[in-house]
């Protein structure tokens, strides 16, 4: 079973390794090109990985161990730009920070200045744009690890003449440096996995590269080449993110866990607190949603359109988030005897969706070649396996914290009162795990609504979903017409974050 | 011992990587009898429980059950099948389930009603019967416990295993819980085996005593034999002080600075004479072969008194039943008839 999971997350990365080996068709595609995408993948990921250090940080850091005015509402709600598509969020900042667009109109008109930048279509525009899609990674990550902190490690600080400042920098900060590099590894990853908003924003990265490839050449051959050095910096990353993992399991090994003593912060700090949070939640969430909104007044939707695309997408993530969870249950079952498996579906976690489908074009290629007709079926069926093989590991996880409850002892118990291994894992493990699964379903749900390159490679031919009809309408420079589909992408997914956020936030050591 | 044990282990060995946690380990278990498998921590006496229990594979020699072989290298009776039952340490309860369904997780197979009956029956029994419907975080660590032993029970093991059951409990507790535990098996009759370091417990507990030291079993019998005539220097330890004093053992018997001890068994050769503290006796102005020696301090812990007497073997703590000493005092160690025994060296 869990070899079945394994393979089915290996089968797509064996075929883009296969693909960029085999053919010899190298005039498409000049070696200079890849390597100018790839250093422009790595730049755009290098500088999103450390402002989003920067930024996920200090908001962890003021909602986790302050207090201020605000605070309990900043802690769950600055995780909201997860919902946020990042296409969404550029096409929106593009539309806004336009020069000819109505916000420096108006600045050059009445305020007499305008921003230092002409264009936000540029890396360091990306960039900015990417940071605020992704720092939530970090701050959950950091939150939850200064969270799990005890409080006598910083009371030790204070007594041995540490300021609040200096004890974040002597201890609270090194001691959560393992989930730092691991949210900071998950945002990169997320960078080199973006399409939508660097294609909208004319950054060429390795993984526009391989769509276009894909979709204009119609090389499967170059577009793996480009898939290549992608693959190998997320294993990389994949690799600091666990080895980052290993240094968290034994802080909570401490003997006694107190909770941390909000230190008050008054005055003007407070308030300086709150105005970061707030500027963060405004630039990440309300700016760009807002705009986005704004512009659908006086704009008459294609509703028809609209309404088949969310059946599709709500089909896609539906089952792709029923097949992935069933998947990474087994695996997670399996993993307790073959651990090697759920490290390699980590790697497809790692692995962005334009890779996992081109690694799974010549499979399907072969699917094709061998079933004629019901092609829409078979399309979709692969479009399921490769987000099954690209979220597989975002559902173990929480299905893995949940087995953690079940001791080895408790399976030994299930065995000397009569079960065999697999009985005992159904009457045991199971309903153990039975609450996270809908956790594990959720967040492979609100990513599947998100995906984009992946669909547009593998879908059937005028299958459209959400994602993909705002892509299509940006890409066509008509950008009210992309607020629709992604505020209905967001209209399903912000409800969907905030539960999971509010839910992960309850979560306390011990508990 | 019993003609017909329950269970029996011949030359068992276990091994994790190079190392034998458990070497050529003998032992027998008779019906409805309380043994102690008793040793230091990391000894392997875990290790022998989940072995019986067919949690973890033989690598050699044989385990068998009534006669009949359940592990032996390279075969092994599954664990569901043996008819075993066991504690674990953290008593293994599960979360999910209420304290009844935990009770009756094992016999799913029996009708509903002789379930129910069995379940309400060891509930009462342990004495847990109003938590039937609480769930395990709630329970109390002693509840917790009998919970566990009530689960265990419900299938009618033939033999209960016990791994470390008191050593989450402290102080006058554990007595407590310890002796009303001790007398709801002894009820209910099964064949039980209990793993524990600490020797008072199991002397006081045990029908049989086994002893085991570093992955070998060294002793096995009835506690008070256990103590009293000790196989080595090392199984004399794990049940109380004991001090050695070389010998030579000629012709069955051993010259020692408190005259001829008698070892009719031992062959002739170094030897070592094992001496309990209460095996000795202070005694002024003797003209009795011994140690001399001088009273440094007075001890009284409650009405038993001591004498701390410094000597060529040391400082030696000697009970004081009758005659006061002084400090300062000079005395001279005999031993009292009977006590001490020769055994061979390790």
């Amino acid at each position: 079973m869990a070899a079945l999971a394994a393979f089915i997350v290996l089968l797509p990365l064996a075929g883009v390794v296969l693909a960029a080996l085999g053919g010899s068709g190298t005039a498409d595609i000049a070696a200079r090109d890849l390597t100018r995408y790839a250093l422009t993948s790595a730049w755009l990921a290098l500088l999103v990985g450390c402002a989003t250090a920067v930024i996920g940080t200090l908001a962890a850091w003021l909602v986790a161990m302050h207090a201020f005015p605000g605070r309990s509402f900043f802690a769950w709600a600055l995780a909201l730009p997860l919902a946020v598509p990042a296409f969404a969020m550029a096409y929106s900042y593009a539309d806004l920070l336009d020069v000819a667009g109505p916000l420096r109109i108006y600045m050059r008109a009445e305020l007499g200045f305008d921003m230092p930048f002409s264009t936000i279509r540029s890396i360091s525009g990306a960039a900015f744009i990417l940071t605020l899609a992704f720092y939530p990674y970090v701050f959950l990550a950091m939150r939850a690890a200064f969270l799990n902190q005890s409080a006598a490690a910083l009371e030790a600080a204070a007594m041995l003449g540490c300021n609040g400042w200096q004890a974040l920098r002597r201890v609270a900060l090194p001691m959560a440096r393992p989930a730092l590099a691991a949210g900071v590894a998950l945002a990169m990853m997320e960078v080199l996995a973006d399409f939508g908003a660097v294609r909208f924003l004319s950054v060429q990265t390795l993984t526009t590269g391989i769509v276009r490839a894909w979709t204009v050449y119609g090389s499967t051959v170059s577009a793996a080449r480009f898939a290549l050095p992608l693959l190998a910096a997320a294993a990389l990353l994949l690799w600091l993110e666990r080895s980052a993992r290993k240094g968290r399991s034994h802080d909570g090994a401490r003997a006694r866990w107190r909770a941390i003593e909000r230190q008050r912060l008054p005055g003007w700090r407070g308030w300086s607190a709150s105005l970061f949070c707030g500027l963060l939640l405004t630039a990440g969430l309300l700016l760009p949603v807002g705009w986005l909104v704004w512009n659908m007044f006086g704009l008459s939707p294609d509703w028809a359109r609209l309404t088949q695309a969310l059946r599709h997408s709500l089909l896609l993530a539906g089952g792709g988030a029923a097949l992935t969870v069933l998947l990474a249950t087994l695996l997670a079952l399996g993993t307790r005897r073959l651990p090697v498996a759920a490290r390699l579906a980590s790697l497809g976690y790692a692995t962005p969706g334009a890779v996992m489908a081109i690694g799974l074009l010549a499979p399907a290629g072969f699917v094709w070649s061998v079933v004629q007709g019901s092609g829409v079926a078979i399309a979709i069926a692969l479009l399921l396996l490769a987000y099954a093989a690209r979220l597989m590991a975002a559902a173990l996880e929480p299905i893995d914290a949940g087995l953690a409850r079940v001791s080895p002892s408790m399976m030994q118990a299930a065995r000397t009162l009569g079960r065999t291994e697999v009985q005992a894992a159904v009457a045991v493990d199971l309903p153990i795990v039975r609450g996270t699964l809908l956790t594990a379903g959720l967040i492979v749900f609100i990513d599947i609504l998100k995906e984009l390159p992946a669909t547009l490679i593998l879908r059937p031919f005028n299958f459209d979903t959400l994602a993909v009809l705002a892509h299509h309408y940006a890409s066509d420079e008509r950008l009210p017409q992309a607020g629709p589909p992604s505020l209905m992408i967001l209209a399903v997914s912000l409800p969907t974050v905030i539960w999971l956020t509010r839910r992960i936030a309850q979560a306390r050591p011990g508990h | 011992m019993d003609d017909h044990p329950i269970l029996c282990l011949r030359g068992v060995t276990r091994r994790y990587g190079l190392r034998d946690v458990v070497q050529q380990a003998s032992l027998d278990l008779a019906e409805g009898r309380i043994a102690c498998l008793l040793g230091p921590s990391g000894c392997g006496k875990s290790t022998i429980l989940r072995l019986i229990a067919g949690l973890e594979p033989v690598d050699e020699g044989e385990i068998r059950v009534h006669g009949e072989t359940v592990a032996s290298a390279g075969a092994s009776v599954p664990p569901e099948q043996r008819g075993i039952g066991l504690v674990f340490q953290d008593n293994a309860l599960f979360p999910h389930l209420s304290v009844r369904d935990n009770v009756a997780f094992g016999i799913r197979n029996q009708p509903a009603a002789v379930r129910r009956q069995t379940v309400e029956a060891l509930l009462a029994r342990f004495q847990v019967g109003h938590l039937a419907d609480k769930f395990p975080h709630t329970l109390s660590g002693g509840e917790q416990q009998r919970v566990a032993i009530a689960r265990a029970l419900a299938r009618e093991p033939f033999l209960l295993l016990l791994d470390e059951p008191f050593s989450s409990l402290d102080g006058h507790l554990r007595a407590q819980v310890r002796q009303s535990l001790i007398a709801d098996l002894r009820a209910v009759g099964t064949s039980v085996l209990i793993v524990t370091h600490d020797p008072d417990e199991a002397m006081l507990i045990a029908d049989q005593l086994i002893l085991m030291a570093e992955g070998r079993i060294l002793q096995s019998g009835a506690p008070g034999d256990c103590y009293d005539n000790p196989v080595s220097l090392v199984a004399a330890r794990l049940l109380g002080d004991a001090m050695g004093i070389d010998v030579v053992v000629a012709g069955g018997g051993a010259q020692t600075p408190f005259g001829r001890v008698a070892a009719p068994d031992l062959p002739d050769g170094p030897a070592q004479l094992v001496l309990r503290p209460d095996d000795l006796l202070a005694v002024v102005n003797s003209i009795h072969p011994g140690i001399d020696g001088q009273v440094t301090t007075l001890r009284r812990v409650g009405a038993a008194r001591t004498a701390i007497v410094a000597c060529d073997l040391g400082e030696i703590a000697v009970p004081l039943p009758g005659a006061p000493l002084a400090q300062g005092q000079a005395v001279r160690l005999h031993l009292r008839s009977g006590a001490g025994r020769i055994v061979p060296l390790t």
